[in-house]
Protein backbone atom coordinates (compact mmCIF):
# COMPACT_ATOMS: atom_id res chain seq x y z
CA UNK A 1 0.00 0.00 0.00
CA UNK A 2 1.35 3.57 -0.70
CA UNK A 3 1.24 5.04 3.08
CA UNK A 4 2.67 8.31 2.02
CA UNK A 5 -0.66 8.79 0.44
CA UNK A 6 -2.43 8.25 3.93
CA UNK A 7 -4.66 11.54 5.17
CA UNK A 8 -5.23 12.72 8.39
CA UNK A 9 -8.64 11.47 8.23
CA UNK A 10 -7.52 7.78 7.23
CA UNK A 11 -4.88 7.70 10.12
CA UNK A 12 -7.48 8.85 12.46
CA UNK A 13 -10.16 6.08 11.21
CA UNK A 14 -7.13 3.65 11.91
CA UNK A 15 -6.29 4.37 15.27
CA UNK A 16 -9.70 5.58 16.63
CA UNK A 17 -8.65 4.78 20.65
CA UNK A 18 -5.31 6.80 20.16
CA UNK A 19 -4.95 10.63 21.03
CA UNK A 20 -3.93 11.75 18.21
CA UNK A 21 -2.51 15.32 17.24
CA UNK A 22 -0.67 17.26 14.56
CA UNK A 23 2.73 15.74 15.73
CA UNK A 24 2.49 12.42 16.60
CA UNK A 25 0.26 12.02 13.78
CA UNK A 26 3.56 11.15 11.91
CA UNK A 27 4.35 8.61 13.85
CA UNK A 28 1.23 6.63 13.22
CA UNK A 29 0.94 7.09 9.34
CA UNK A 30 4.31 5.57 9.77
CA UNK A 31 3.08 2.91 10.99
CA UNK A 32 0.56 2.50 8.54
CA UNK A 33 3.16 2.36 5.97
CA UNK A 34 4.99 -0.30 8.11
CA UNK A 35 7.40 2.19 9.07
CA UNK A 36 8.89 2.46 12.79
CA UNK A 37 9.63 6.54 12.89
CA UNK A 38 11.45 8.07 15.92
CA UNK A 39 12.88 11.98 16.33
CA UNK A 40 15.70 13.00 14.78
CA UNK A 41 17.34 16.25 14.84
CA UNK A 42 19.05 18.16 12.08
CA UNK A 43 21.40 20.15 14.24
CA UNK A 44 22.78 17.94 16.62
CA UNK A 45 22.13 14.35 15.14
CA UNK A 46 20.50 13.19 18.55
CA UNK A 47 17.34 10.71 17.97
CA UNK A 48 14.50 11.12 20.71
CA UNK A 49 11.27 9.42 21.12
CA UNK A 50 8.31 10.45 21.05
CA UNK A 51 8.27 12.73 18.63
CA UNK A 52 8.81 16.31 20.06
CA UNK A 53 8.47 19.85 18.68
CA UNK A 54 12.26 20.36 19.39
CA UNK A 55 15.08 18.42 19.97
CA UNK A 56 15.29 17.66 23.86
CA UNK A 57 19.41 17.85 23.61
CA UNK A 58 20.10 21.76 22.26
CA UNK A 59 16.43 23.09 21.23
CA UNK A 60 16.48 22.85 18.06
CA UNK A 61 13.49 23.22 15.73
CA UNK A 62 15.37 21.57 13.31
CA UNK A 63 13.42 17.86 13.91
CA UNK A 64 11.87 15.16 11.86
CA UNK A 65 10.29 11.94 11.98
CA UNK A 66 13.28 9.26 10.17
CA UNK A 67 12.65 5.60 10.15
CA UNK A 68 15.19 3.60 12.61
CA UNK A 69 16.97 0.27 11.81
CA UNK A 70 14.40 -1.47 13.92
CA UNK A 71 17.81 -3.60 15.58
CA UNK A 72 17.75 -3.26 19.47
CA UNK A 73 18.22 -4.89 22.73
CA UNK A 74 15.54 -5.80 25.17
CA UNK A 75 16.15 -3.26 28.02
CA UNK A 76 13.34 -3.90 30.13
CA UNK A 77 10.64 -6.71 30.46
CA UNK A 78 7.47 -7.69 31.97
CA UNK A 79 4.93 -9.82 31.60
CA UNK A 80 1.28 -9.10 31.80
CA UNK A 81 -0.84 -11.90 33.62
CA UNK A 82 -4.26 -9.72 33.55
CA UNK A 83 -5.48 -6.23 31.71
CA UNK A 84 -7.34 -5.46 28.73
CA UNK A 85 -9.05 -7.55 26.63
CA UNK A 86 -7.37 -8.03 22.87
CA UNK A 87 -4.26 -10.13 23.54
CA UNK A 88 -3.60 -13.60 25.14
CA UNK A 89 -2.43 -12.91 28.85
CA UNK A 90 -2.17 -17.10 29.20
CA UNK A 91 1.74 -17.85 30.36
CA UNK A 92 1.89 -13.82 30.84
CA UNK A 93 2.01 -11.29 27.69
CA UNK A 94 5.38 -9.87 27.30
CA UNK A 95 5.54 -5.99 27.41
CA UNK A 96 9.01 -4.88 26.36
CA UNK A 97 11.30 -1.43 26.50
CA UNK A 98 13.40 -2.38 23.61
CA UNK A 99 16.80 0.06 23.24
CA UNK A 100 17.19 0.94 19.67
CA UNK A 101 20.38 0.59 17.84
CA UNK A 102 21.06 4.11 16.98
CA UNK A 103 21.21 5.48 20.18
CA UNK A 104 21.87 4.65 23.93
CA UNK A 105 18.45 5.41 25.67
CA UNK A 106 16.28 5.42 22.62
CA UNK A 107 13.64 3.16 23.41
CA UNK A 108 10.11 1.99 22.20
CA UNK A 109 7.64 0.04 24.24
CA UNK A 110 6.09 -3.01 22.18
CA UNK A 111 5.87 -6.59 23.00
CA UNK A 112 8.02 -9.91 21.86
CA UNK A 113 6.91 -12.36 19.37
CA UNK A 114 8.54 -15.55 17.65
CA UNK A 115 10.63 -16.15 21.06
CA UNK A 116 10.30 -18.77 23.95
CA UNK A 117 9.43 -17.70 27.25
CA UNK A 118 12.42 -19.38 28.80
CA UNK A 119 14.54 -17.28 25.94
CA UNK A 120 12.93 -14.22 26.48
CA UNK A 121 15.31 -11.85 29.20
CA UNK A 122 16.79 -8.46 29.75
CA UNK A 123 19.68 -8.02 27.02
CA UNK A 124 18.05 -10.46 24.51
CA UNK A 125 19.40 -8.95 20.55
CA UNK A 126 16.24 -8.11 18.63
CA UNK A 127 14.56 -6.75 15.37
CA UNK A 128 11.48 -5.26 14.24
CA UNK A 129 8.72 -7.25 13.16
CA UNK A 130 4.79 -6.53 12.83
CA UNK A 131 1.92 -7.40 13.82
CA UNK A 132 -2.00 -6.48 13.99
CA UNK A 133 -3.60 -4.43 16.44
CA UNK A 134 -7.53 -3.28 16.20
CA UNK A 135 -6.85 -4.10 12.20
CA UNK A 136 -3.69 -1.52 11.96
CA UNK A 137 0.07 -2.70 11.78
CA UNK A 138 1.90 -2.17 15.04
CA UNK A 139 5.44 -2.46 15.92
CA UNK A 140 6.57 -5.89 17.57
CA UNK A 141 10.02 -7.43 18.00
CA UNK A 142 11.87 -10.90 17.63
CA UNK A 143 14.92 -12.33 18.27
CA UNK A 144 17.67 -11.08 16.16
CA UNK A 145 18.75 -15.05 15.73
CA UNK A 146 15.15 -16.28 15.59
CA UNK A 147 13.61 -18.83 18.10
CA UNK A 148 15.08 -21.95 19.07
CA UNK A 149 14.29 -24.16 16.74
CA UNK A 150 16.13 -21.59 13.59
CA UNK A 151 12.61 -21.10 12.48
CA UNK A 152 12.71 -17.68 10.89
CA UNK A 153 9.37 -16.32 9.80
CA UNK A 154 9.13 -13.35 7.39
CA UNK A 155 6.52 -11.37 7.43
CA UNK B 1 18.17 21.84 43.59
CA UNK B 2 18.72 24.62 46.15
CA UNK B 3 19.23 23.55 49.71
CA UNK B 4 16.82 26.90 50.63
CA UNK B 5 14.32 26.09 52.84
CA UNK B 6 13.13 29.68 54.36
CA UNK B 7 10.06 27.99 55.65
CA UNK B 8 11.40 24.98 57.67
CA UNK B 9 9.39 24.33 60.55
CA UNK B 10 7.47 27.98 59.82
CA UNK B 11 4.29 26.26 58.58
CA UNK B 12 2.60 23.67 60.48
CA UNK B 13 -0.31 20.79 59.81
CA UNK B 14 -3.19 22.09 62.34
CA UNK B 15 -6.01 19.34 61.40
CA UNK B 16 -6.49 15.99 60.00
CA UNK B 17 -9.70 14.81 59.09
CA UNK B 18 -10.40 11.20 57.36
CA UNK B 19 -13.49 9.51 55.24
CA UNK B 20 -12.49 5.84 56.15
CA UNK B 21 -11.18 3.75 53.77
CA UNK B 22 -13.43 0.27 52.47
CA UNK B 23 -13.30 -1.51 49.50
CA UNK B 24 -16.10 -1.12 48.43
CA UNK B 25 -18.35 2.32 50.15
CA UNK B 26 -20.98 1.47 48.31
CA UNK B 27 -23.70 3.87 46.75
CA UNK B 28 -21.95 7.27 47.51
CA UNK B 29 -19.97 9.94 46.01
CA UNK B 30 -16.80 10.65 45.89
CA UNK B 31 -17.68 14.78 47.09
CA UNK B 32 -19.98 13.31 49.97
CA UNK B 33 -16.32 10.93 50.75
CA UNK B 34 -14.19 14.52 50.90
CA UNK B 35 -16.57 16.64 52.19
CA UNK B 36 -16.82 14.21 55.41
CA UNK B 37 -12.70 14.44 55.54
CA UNK B 38 -12.91 18.23 55.09
CA UNK B 39 -15.63 18.98 57.95
CA UNK B 40 -13.35 16.49 60.12
CA UNK B 41 -10.49 18.04 59.54
CA UNK B 42 -11.60 21.76 59.89
CA UNK B 43 -13.35 21.33 63.19
CA UNK B 44 -10.56 18.74 64.37
CA UNK B 45 -8.26 22.20 64.16
CA UNK B 46 -11.36 23.82 66.23
CA UNK B 47 -11.83 25.99 62.84
CA UNK B 48 -15.29 27.46 60.77
CA UNK B 49 -15.94 27.62 57.51
CA UNK B 50 -15.19 31.44 57.60
CA UNK B 51 -11.42 30.40 58.75
CA UNK B 52 -10.39 28.45 55.07
CA UNK B 53 -9.45 30.85 52.96
CA UNK B 54 -6.72 28.23 50.77
CA UNK B 55 -7.87 25.50 48.79
CA UNK B 56 -5.83 22.45 47.73
CA UNK B 57 -6.85 19.16 46.31
CA UNK B 58 -7.68 16.34 43.54
CA UNK B 59 -8.12 12.50 43.13
CA UNK B 60 -6.46 9.88 40.50
CA UNK B 61 -9.22 7.78 39.12
CA UNK B 62 -11.89 10.30 38.33
CA UNK B 63 -9.60 13.68 38.11
CA UNK B 64 -10.72 14.50 41.48
CA UNK B 65 -13.18 17.38 42.89
CA UNK B 66 -13.04 20.74 41.81
CA UNK B 67 -11.82 23.31 44.63
CA UNK B 68 -14.98 25.40 43.74
CA UNK B 69 -16.97 22.68 44.16
CA UNK B 70 -15.31 21.93 47.33
CA UNK B 71 -15.91 25.93 48.02
CA UNK B 72 -19.43 25.38 46.93
CA UNK B 73 -20.71 22.48 49.03
CA UNK B 74 -18.49 23.86 52.49
CA UNK B 75 -19.94 27.39 52.05
CA UNK B 76 -16.85 29.02 52.40
CA UNK B 77 -17.23 32.75 52.27
CA UNK B 78 -13.97 33.90 51.56
CA UNK B 79 -11.82 32.03 49.60
CA UNK B 80 -8.18 34.04 48.53
CA UNK B 81 -6.26 31.04 46.88
CA UNK B 82 -6.98 27.21 44.98
CA UNK B 83 -5.73 25.38 42.73
CA UNK B 84 -6.27 21.47 41.80
CA UNK B 85 -3.47 19.02 42.71
CA UNK B 86 -3.00 15.56 40.47
CA UNK B 87 -1.81 12.67 43.37
CA UNK B 88 0.53 12.52 44.98
CA UNK B 89 -0.40 14.03 48.11
CA UNK B 90 2.65 16.35 48.05
CA UNK B 91 1.92 18.09 45.16
CA UNK B 92 -0.85 19.35 47.43
CA UNK B 93 0.51 19.62 50.25
CA UNK B 94 3.75 21.87 48.52
CA UNK B 95 1.61 24.07 46.68
CA UNK B 96 -0.49 24.75 50.19
CA UNK B 97 2.79 25.29 52.35
CA UNK B 98 3.69 27.85 49.21
CA UNK B 99 0.47 29.52 48.97
CA UNK B 100 0.31 30.43 53.25
CA UNK B 101 4.30 30.61 53.10
CA UNK B 102 3.87 33.59 50.45
CA UNK B 103 0.90 34.89 51.95
CA UNK B 104 -1.77 33.77 49.21
CA UNK B 105 -3.98 32.60 51.71
CA UNK B 106 -3.42 32.33 55.77
CA UNK B 107 -5.50 28.49 56.71
CA UNK B 108 -5.45 25.93 53.57
CA UNK B 109 -7.50 23.48 53.30
CA UNK B 110 -6.17 20.32 51.65
CA UNK B 111 -8.06 17.35 50.79
CA UNK B 112 -7.20 14.08 48.49
CA UNK B 113 -10.34 11.43 48.04
CA UNK B 114 -9.85 8.03 45.92
CA UNK B 115 -13.09 6.53 44.47
CA UNK B 116 -13.48 3.13 42.66
CA UNK B 117 -14.40 3.24 38.91
CA UNK B 118 -15.13 1.03 36.56
CA UNK B 119 -12.35 -0.83 35.14
CA UNK B 120 -10.41 -0.39 38.49
CA UNK B 121 -12.01 -2.68 40.09
CA UNK B 122 -14.77 -5.48 39.52
CA UNK B 123 -17.19 -4.27 42.65
CA UNK B 124 -16.93 -0.50 40.95
CA UNK B 125 -17.70 -2.19 37.46
CA UNK B 126 -21.10 -3.21 38.81
CA UNK B 127 -21.85 -0.07 39.91
CA UNK B 128 -23.24 2.07 37.06
CA UNK B 129 -22.69 5.40 38.64
CA UNK B 130 -18.91 4.00 38.68
CA UNK B 131 -18.80 3.38 34.97
CA UNK B 132 -19.80 7.53 34.55
CA UNK B 133 -17.40 8.30 37.68
CA UNK B 134 -14.36 8.83 34.99
CA UNK B 135 -16.46 9.99 32.33
CA UNK B 136 -14.71 12.54 30.07
CA UNK B 137 -11.38 10.52 31.10
CA UNK B 138 -11.93 7.44 29.30
CA UNK B 139 -8.38 6.63 29.84
CA UNK B 140 -5.80 8.17 32.74
CA UNK B 141 -2.87 7.64 30.47
CA UNK B 142 -4.38 9.67 27.41
CA UNK B 143 -4.67 12.42 29.46
CA UNK B 144 -1.95 12.50 31.07
CA UNK B 145 0.91 11.81 29.36
CA UNK B 146 2.04 11.47 25.41
CA UNK B 147 5.18 9.78 25.63
CA UNK B 148 3.06 6.26 25.32
CA UNK B 149 1.91 4.86 22.43
CA UNK B 150 -1.25 3.78 23.61
CA UNK B 151 -2.24 2.15 27.11
CA UNK B 152 -1.35 -1.61 28.79
CA UNK B 153 -0.43 -3.67 27.74
CA UNK B 154 1.14 -2.05 25.02
CA UNK B 155 2.70 0.70 27.08
CA UNK B 156 4.83 0.86 30.48
CA UNK B 157 3.20 3.67 31.97
CA UNK B 158 1.98 3.24 35.41
CA UNK B 159 2.34 -0.34 36.68
CA UNK B 160 3.90 -2.27 33.98
CA UNK B 161 6.74 0.41 34.36
CA UNK B 162 7.01 -0.23 37.58
CA UNK B 163 6.92 -4.32 37.27
CA UNK B 164 9.67 -4.30 34.21
CA UNK B 165 12.07 -2.13 36.44
CA UNK B 166 11.40 -4.53 39.45
CA UNK B 167 12.52 -7.10 37.14
CA UNK B 168 16.06 -5.16 36.08
CA UNK B 169 16.64 -4.46 39.46
CA UNK B 170 16.51 -8.39 40.02
CA UNK B 171 18.77 -9.51 37.38
CA UNK B 172 21.12 -6.55 37.69
CA UNK B 173 21.69 -6.94 41.66
CA UNK B 174 20.61 -10.71 42.13
CA UNK B 175 17.96 -9.74 43.98
CA UNK B 176 14.91 -11.97 45.37
CA UNK B 177 11.00 -11.58 45.18
CA UNK B 178 11.31 -12.35 49.01
CA UNK B 179 13.04 -8.89 49.44
CA UNK B 180 10.01 -7.16 47.78
CA UNK B 181 7.89 -9.66 49.95
CA UNK B 182 9.64 -8.44 53.10
CA UNK B 183 7.67 -4.81 52.51
CA UNK B 184 4.29 -6.31 52.09
CA UNK B 185 4.38 -8.21 55.31
CA UNK B 186 5.77 -5.62 57.66
CA UNK B 187 2.84 -3.43 55.87
CA UNK B 188 0.40 -6.14 56.92
CA UNK B 189 1.50 -6.78 60.39
CA UNK B 190 0.97 -2.94 60.88
CA UNK B 191 -1.85 -2.52 59.90
CA UNK B 192 -3.56 -5.65 61.96
CA UNK B 193 -3.15 -2.54 64.60
CA UNK B 194 -5.16 -0.11 62.36
CA UNK B 195 -8.69 0.26 62.15
CA UNK B 196 -8.57 2.12 58.67
CA UNK B 197 -6.74 -0.81 57.43
CA UNK B 198 -8.86 -3.05 54.76
CA UNK B 199 -6.49 -5.56 54.85
CA UNK B 200 -5.45 -7.04 58.57
CA UNK B 201 -4.87 -10.60 57.85
CA UNK B 202 -0.96 -11.98 58.24
CA UNK B 203 0.85 -12.08 55.40
CA UNK B 204 3.89 -15.26 55.72
CA UNK B 205 6.37 -15.19 53.26
CA UNK B 206 5.16 -18.42 51.43
CA UNK B 207 1.71 -17.28 51.04
CA UNK B 208 3.58 -13.91 49.69
CA UNK B 209 5.50 -16.28 47.24
CA UNK B 210 2.47 -18.00 46.33
CA UNK B 211 0.13 -14.97 45.22
CA UNK B 212 -1.24 -13.98 41.91
CA UNK B 213 0.88 -13.26 39.60
CA UNK B 214 -0.26 -9.61 38.12
CA UNK B 215 2.58 -7.98 36.30
CA UNK B 216 6.03 -10.08 36.40
CA UNK B 217 7.65 -10.10 38.91
CA UNK B 218 5.45 -8.00 40.89
CA UNK B 219 2.26 -10.51 42.45
CA UNK B 220 -0.59 -9.11 43.84
CA UNK B 221 0.53 -8.38 47.43
CA UNK B 222 3.29 -6.12 45.68
CA UNK B 223 0.23 -4.03 44.45
CA UNK B 224 -1.84 -1.20 46.83
CA UNK B 225 -5.42 -2.25 47.11
CA UNK B 226 -8.11 -0.12 45.95
CA UNK B 227 -10.46 1.40 47.96
CA UNK B 228 -13.30 4.30 48.50
CA UNK B 229 -12.00 7.06 51.23
CA UNK B 230 -10.41 10.86 51.70
CA UNK B 231 -8.23 12.51 54.09
CA UNK B 232 -7.43 15.98 54.25
CA UNK B 233 -5.37 18.54 56.56
CA UNK B 234 -5.51 21.88 57.43
CA UNK B 235 -1.98 23.97 56.66
CA UNK B 236 -1.37 27.29 58.92
CA UNK B 237 1.26 28.95 60.11
CA UNK B 238 3.20 27.48 62.89
CA UNK B 239 2.31 30.64 65.11
CA UNK B 240 -1.38 30.36 64.00
CA UNK B 241 -1.46 26.67 64.66
CA UNK B 242 -0.35 27.17 68.39
CA UNK B 243 -3.28 29.16 68.98
CA UNK B 244 -5.82 26.36 67.95
CA UNK B 245 -6.60 23.25 69.87
CA UNK B 246 -4.51 20.48 68.47
CA UNK B 247 -1.01 20.12 68.59
CA UNK B 248 0.59 21.31 65.57
CA UNK B 249 3.17 19.08 63.46
CA UNK B 250 5.90 21.22 61.55
CA UNK B 251 6.69 21.20 58.22
CA UNK B 252 10.82 20.72 58.44
CA UNK B 253 11.58 19.94 55.06
CA UNK B 254 9.11 19.25 51.60
CA UNK B 255 10.59 18.55 48.10
CA UNK B 256 9.89 17.09 44.76
CA UNK B 257 11.57 15.24 41.99
CA UNK B 258 12.01 14.83 38.33
CA UNK B 259 14.69 14.17 36.04
CA UNK B 260 14.34 14.09 32.09
CA UNK B 261 13.22 11.71 30.86
CA UNK B 262 10.20 11.03 33.05
CA UNK B 263 8.70 8.28 30.95
CA UNK B 264 9.02 4.97 32.66
CA UNK B 265 10.05 3.10 29.57
CA UNK B 266 13.25 5.80 28.88
CA UNK B 267 14.26 6.87 32.06
CA UNK B 268 18.07 6.08 32.32
CA UNK B 269 18.16 4.23 35.32
CA UNK B 270 16.66 3.72 38.79
CA UNK B 271 19.79 6.11 40.07
CA UNK B 272 18.61 8.77 38.02
CA UNK B 273 15.35 8.71 38.47
CA UNK B 274 13.56 11.57 40.42
CA UNK B 275 13.49 9.43 43.73
CA UNK B 276 17.24 10.02 44.42
CA UNK B 277 16.89 13.31 43.52
CA UNK B 278 13.72 13.87 46.10
CA UNK B 279 16.28 12.33 48.54
CA UNK B 280 19.19 14.93 47.40
CA UNK B 281 16.99 17.86 47.75
CA UNK B 282 15.56 17.09 50.79
CA UNK B 283 18.71 16.21 52.71
CA UNK B 284 20.22 19.57 51.73
CA UNK B 285 17.06 20.94 53.15
CA UNK B 286 16.66 19.20 56.58
CA UNK B 287 18.84 19.47 59.65
CA UNK B 288 17.07 16.33 60.27
CA UNK B 289 18.15 12.53 58.85
CA UNK B 290 18.32 8.95 58.95
CA UNK B 291 19.60 9.27 62.54
CA UNK B 292 17.10 11.41 63.89
CA UNK B 293 13.80 10.09 62.65
CA UNK B 294 11.24 7.83 64.90
CA UNK B 295 9.23 6.96 62.13
CA UNK B 296 9.40 6.23 58.36
CA UNK B 297 7.00 5.93 55.84
CA UNK B 298 8.32 5.20 52.46
CA UNK B 299 5.61 5.32 49.51
CA UNK B 300 4.50 1.37 48.68
CA UNK B 301 2.27 1.97 46.61
CA UNK B 302 4.43 -1.07 44.83
CA UNK B 303 6.30 -2.61 47.29
CA UNK B 304 9.56 -2.00 44.73
CA UNK B 305 9.26 1.09 44.89
CA UNK B 306 9.35 1.04 48.98
CA UNK B 307 12.37 -1.41 48.76
CA UNK B 308 14.42 1.51 46.67
CA UNK B 309 13.79 3.62 48.78
CA UNK B 310 16.22 2.36 51.55
CA UNK B 311 19.07 2.85 48.91
CA UNK B 312 18.00 6.09 47.50
CA UNK B 313 17.56 7.68 50.52
CA UNK B 314 21.07 6.01 51.93
CA UNK B 315 20.04 3.48 54.52
CA UNK B 316 22.27 0.91 52.43
CA UNK B 317 23.98 0.91 48.91
CA UNK B 318 22.10 -0.62 45.61
CA UNK B 319 20.90 -3.53 45.61
CA UNK B 320 21.50 -4.07 49.30
CA UNK B 321 18.32 -3.08 50.44
CA UNK B 322 17.36 -6.76 50.69
CA UNK B 323 20.03 -7.55 52.91
CA UNK B 324 19.35 -4.45 55.28
CA UNK B 325 15.85 -5.51 55.70
CA UNK B 326 16.46 -9.07 56.38
CA UNK B 327 19.38 -7.09 58.96
CA UNK B 328 16.51 -4.87 60.52
CA UNK B 329 14.21 -7.40 61.20
CA UNK B 330 12.62 -7.69 64.72
CA UNK B 331 11.43 -11.49 64.38
CA UNK B 332 9.51 -10.79 67.74
CA UNK B 333 7.52 -8.27 66.36
CA UNK B 334 7.78 -10.09 62.71
CA UNK B 335 8.30 -6.43 60.66
CA UNK B 336 11.12 -3.80 59.82
CA UNK B 337 12.94 -1.96 62.83
CA UNK B 338 15.55 0.05 61.68
CA UNK B 339 18.09 -0.33 64.09
CA UNK B 340 16.32 -1.97 66.02
CA UNK B 341 14.27 1.16 66.94
CA UNK B 342 12.43 2.85 63.94
CA UNK B 343 9.43 1.15 62.28
CA UNK B 344 8.14 1.32 58.54
CA UNK B 345 4.42 2.33 57.35
CA UNK B 346 2.94 2.14 60.76
CA UNK B 347 -0.52 2.58 59.50
CA UNK B 348 -0.22 -0.61 57.38
CA UNK B 349 0.94 1.35 53.77
CA UNK B 350 -0.82 1.58 50.43
CA UNK B 351 -0.35 -2.24 50.58
CA UNK B 352 -2.52 -3.34 53.66
CA UNK B 353 -4.40 0.25 54.52
CA UNK B 354 -5.29 1.27 51.30
CA UNK B 355 -4.02 3.11 48.27
CA UNK B 356 -4.45 6.19 48.79
CA UNK B 357 -1.55 8.02 46.82
CA UNK B 358 0.37 8.78 50.07
CA UNK B 359 -2.39 10.49 51.65
CA UNK B 360 -2.46 7.99 54.36
CA UNK B 361 0.88 7.84 55.30
CA UNK B 362 0.91 11.65 55.50
CA UNK B 363 -2.49 11.19 58.55
CA UNK B 364 -0.69 8.38 59.77
CA UNK B 365 2.79 9.92 60.49
CA UNK B 366 0.51 13.36 61.57
CA UNK B 367 -1.39 11.27 63.90
CA UNK B 368 1.82 9.65 65.67
CA UNK B 369 3.85 13.46 66.21
CA UNK B 370 0.52 14.23 68.25
CA UNK B 371 0.73 10.95 69.87
CA UNK B 372 -2.96 9.90 69.29
CA UNK B 373 -1.87 6.46 66.92
CA UNK B 374 -3.32 3.95 69.73
CA UNK B 375 -1.84 0.60 70.00
CA UNK B 376 -0.04 1.73 67.02
CA UNK B 377 1.60 4.78 68.70
CA UNK B 378 5.64 5.09 68.44
CA UNK B 379 5.99 6.33 72.12
CA UNK B 380 7.79 9.78 72.36
CA UNK B 381 7.82 10.11 68.53
CA UNK B 382 9.31 13.38 67.05
CA UNK B 383 10.56 13.15 63.87
CA UNK B 384 9.22 11.20 60.61
CA UNK B 385 10.38 10.97 57.53
CA UNK B 386 8.22 10.27 54.29
CA UNK B 387 8.71 9.79 50.60
CA UNK B 388 5.19 10.04 48.71
CA UNK B 389 5.22 9.02 45.11
CA UNK B 390 7.11 6.43 42.72
CA UNK B 391 10.47 6.99 40.58
CA UNK B 392 9.55 8.88 37.55
CA UNK B 393 7.07 11.74 37.54
CA UNK B 394 6.14 12.03 41.20
CA UNK B 395 8.76 11.17 43.33
CA UNK B 396 8.73 13.82 46.70
CA UNK B 397 9.72 13.27 50.08
CA UNK B 398 9.26 15.39 53.60
CA UNK B 399 10.42 15.54 57.14
CA UNK B 400 7.83 16.55 59.99
CA UNK B 401 8.67 17.23 63.65
CA UNK B 402 6.46 17.74 66.30
CA UNK B 403 5.80 21.25 67.62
Amino acid sequence: MTGLANSDETVLERFPGIRLDHLNKQYYRGLLRRELLAGRCRACGRWHAPLRPICPSCWSSEVGPEPVSGRGTVHLLTFLHQGPPGVDYSGGFPLAAIELAEQAGLRVEATVVDCPRDQLRVGLKVELTWIGKAGAPWPAFRPVDGPAAGHRARS
Amino acid sequence: MTGRNPAKDKLAIAGVGLSPYARDRGATTELALLLEAAVAAIRDAGLTAADIDGVVGGGLLTGGIDPATVVSALGLPAVTWWTRAAPPIMNHLVAAINAVWTGACEVALVYHSVYRVAGFSRSASGDPFRRRAAYGLPDGRAATGDGHTDGEPWSMRGSAGYAAWAGRYLAEFGASREDFGRIAINDRINAAANPNAVLREPLTMTGYLGGRMIREPLCLYDMDIPVDGADAFIVTTAARARDLRTAPVLIHAATMGMTAPPEEHLAAGLDATGQPLAARDLRAKSDLWLDDIDLFFPYDGFSFVALRCFESYGFCGPGEAGAFLADNWDPVENRIKIKGRVPVNTHGGSLSEGGSQGAGHLREAVTQLRGQAGRRQVPGAQVALLTPGGFFFNAQGLVLRAG
